[in-house]
């Protein structure tokens, strides 16, 4: 097998490997940074893909004709000497190029996402200000949690509760007082009955006076003592009939006054029960409207802290994915330094040939075990090996020493 | 008054989020780019914890916990190992150089909280 076909068989492979990993680590940036709603990221991550794999095929093309004259290669050492077609040229210009496409994506990036890292901090750092004042409110004003508020309306029923007993209590005694008042009237008639018979016996004592002054005129002069006494007997039952009369009509007076005041407190007592039952309605609608607001200033308030914990979630969900520009970082940069590598080994080759002497041998191999010790990430590890077991979705445990 | 913690790593972005995270706690950072610069900002300052990438240019994270225990005054400090790093290996050469736990990249602020509060000097 022709050596210089060879050698470009795997200088192919390797450039090929590396186009393909500019373009997987271009879309792996794109990716990131898309998830952080980095466009322009995205674009260069594009950028880089686009860039990778149009080279990756260019080079690839270019050594096929080589490849078709040649045999397979059953060494995994070759010997590097000046290609033909101007490979090692092109990957001595390329290469650098490539390095610093793929650094420019990967700085702005992390610029972008160190900016977005800042914007999402200040984002946290002014929810949880807010929160905090909403959990700080809620301890002072009651508006927040629903037990506050329940506790609230409760003492807020109880205190005016405790007022309507106070009324009704009132209302209580003023009947008793009626009740009173009624018994007055009633004991009025009694009074007015008893004048009525102090006025019955004044008449009947007159009949029996008068009765006795006929008799002591009957007896003649024996009787005139008999005669005076009749007499005074006659005056004193006409003044207590007089006073019977008075009595009676100052009872009937009293009767009146008495029966309009119970008209009076009557009519009282009937507008303080209506009042007091307007009241309690009143107050029982104050308090429904009441607590139908305080309800639904609860349920606005926990409706806040529920979004405003969620949006905090979402945000440490960020915090989390934002990192991955780290790992994407690394596997940028680890990737750069193999290309760097395989830039000096071309470089000293052409050197090599110009001076007219054989490039050395590559071993692959080699070059591939240093690559894979280069490695800090596990999925490069995966990739390497392509296999795809250890890459990280989520955040890792921790591990205690 | 607030403890203070010390972040190293060479990613601004690893540096941001972790920031965030602690001084949301409420935590007071200093953050440094390599183990050289974390070396430098030492300085006799009082520090509770130090949280360390292990891949940095100029000094890596696993000698600069070693340079910074071989300080009397921050022998006991505790340090976090914070990287894309998970072999086995690795983390005994963290352990081995001091370090009280291991946490691979990306961490939940949660969990990185919980770890610091766990290690955080008093």
């Amino acid at each position: 097998m022709n050596a210089a076909v060879a050698h470009d068989r795997r200088v192919a492979g390797l450039v090929w490997a590396v186009c393909t990993g500019v373009g997987l680590l271009g879309a792996a940036a794109a990716f990131a940074a898309a998830a952080a709603s980095a466009l322009w990221a995205a674009g260069a991550g594009l950028t880089s893909v686009l860039a990778g794999g149009f080279l990756a095929a260019r080079v690839h093309s270019a050594l096929a004709v080589a490849r078709g004259a040649a045999g397979e290669a059953s060494s995994t050492q070759l010997p590097l000497a000046p290609s033909a077609d101007g490979l090692d040229t092109l990957c001595g210009e390329v290469l650098p190029i490539w390095n610093r496409q793929i650094e420019t994506a990967r700085s702005q990036t992390e610029t972008s996402l160190v900016d977005l890292a800042i914007c999402f901090g200040d984002i946290h750092q002014r929810l949880d200000a807010a929160l905090g004042l909403y959990r700080n409110s809620s301890d002072g004003m009651s508006v927040g949690s629903s037990a506050d508020v329940t506790d609230m309306l409760e003492k807020g029923q109880n205190d005016l509760s405790a007022m309507l007993s106070t009324l009704r209590a009132g209302l209580v005694a003023k009947e008793e007082m009626l009740e009173r008042i009624h018994e007055m009237a009633r004991f009025s008639g009694e009074l007015k009955a008893m004048a009525g018979l102090v006025s019955d016996l004044a008449n009947q004592t007159k009949l029996v006076s008068l009765n006795a002054a006929i008799e002591a005129a009957w007896a003649g002069e024996a009787g005139r003592g008999f005669a005076v006494i009749a007499d005074e007997v006659r005056k004193l039952s006409t003044l207590s009939g007089d006073t019977g009369k008075q009595i009676t009509s100052r009872v009937d007076s009293v009767t009146e006054a008495i029966q309009s005041a119970v008209q009076i407190a009557e009519r009282y007592a009937e507008q303080d029960a209506r009042a007091m039952r307007d009241s309690e309605q009143l107050i029982e609608g104050v308090l429904n409207v009441f607590r139908g607001a305080v309800e639904h200033l609860t349920h606005v308030a926990t409706q806040f802290q529920h979004e405003g914990q969620a949006v905090q979630e979402t945000v440490s969900g960020v915090i989390v994915s934002l990192q991955f520009q780290d790992r994407v970082s690394q596997i940028l940069r680890q990737t750069m330094d193999d290309m760097a590598r395989l830039e000096g080994v071309l470089s000293e080759n052409r050197e090599r040939g110009a001076r007219g002497e054989p490039a050395p041998p590559i071993d692959v191999a080699a070059w591939l075990d240093q690559l894979s010790r280069t490695y800090t990430t596990l999925e490069q590890v995966d990739n390497h090996q392509g296999t795809q077991s250890n890459a990280p979705g989520n955040a890792n445990e921790i591990t205690f020493f | 008054m607030a403890k203070t913690i010390l972040i190293v790593d060479d990613s601004a972005s690893v540096r941001q989020v972790v920031g965030l995270t602690l001084k949301g706690a409420g935590y007071d950072v200093v953050d440094a780019v390599d183990g050289k610069d974390a070396l430098s900002k030492l300085d006799g300052r009082k520090l509770h914890l130090v949280i360390s990438d292990v891949n940095m240019p100029n000094m890596d994270g696993i000698s600069f916990v070693k340079e910074m225990k071989a300080k009397p005054a921050y022998k006991f400090i505790p340090v976090i190992m914070l990287t894309t790093e998970g072999s086995e290996a690795k983390k005994r050469d963290g352990q081995m150089a001091g370090a009280k736990a291991w946490v691979v990249k990306p961490f939940q602020p949660a969990q990185m909280l919980d770890a610091v509060s766990k290690l955080i000097l008093p």
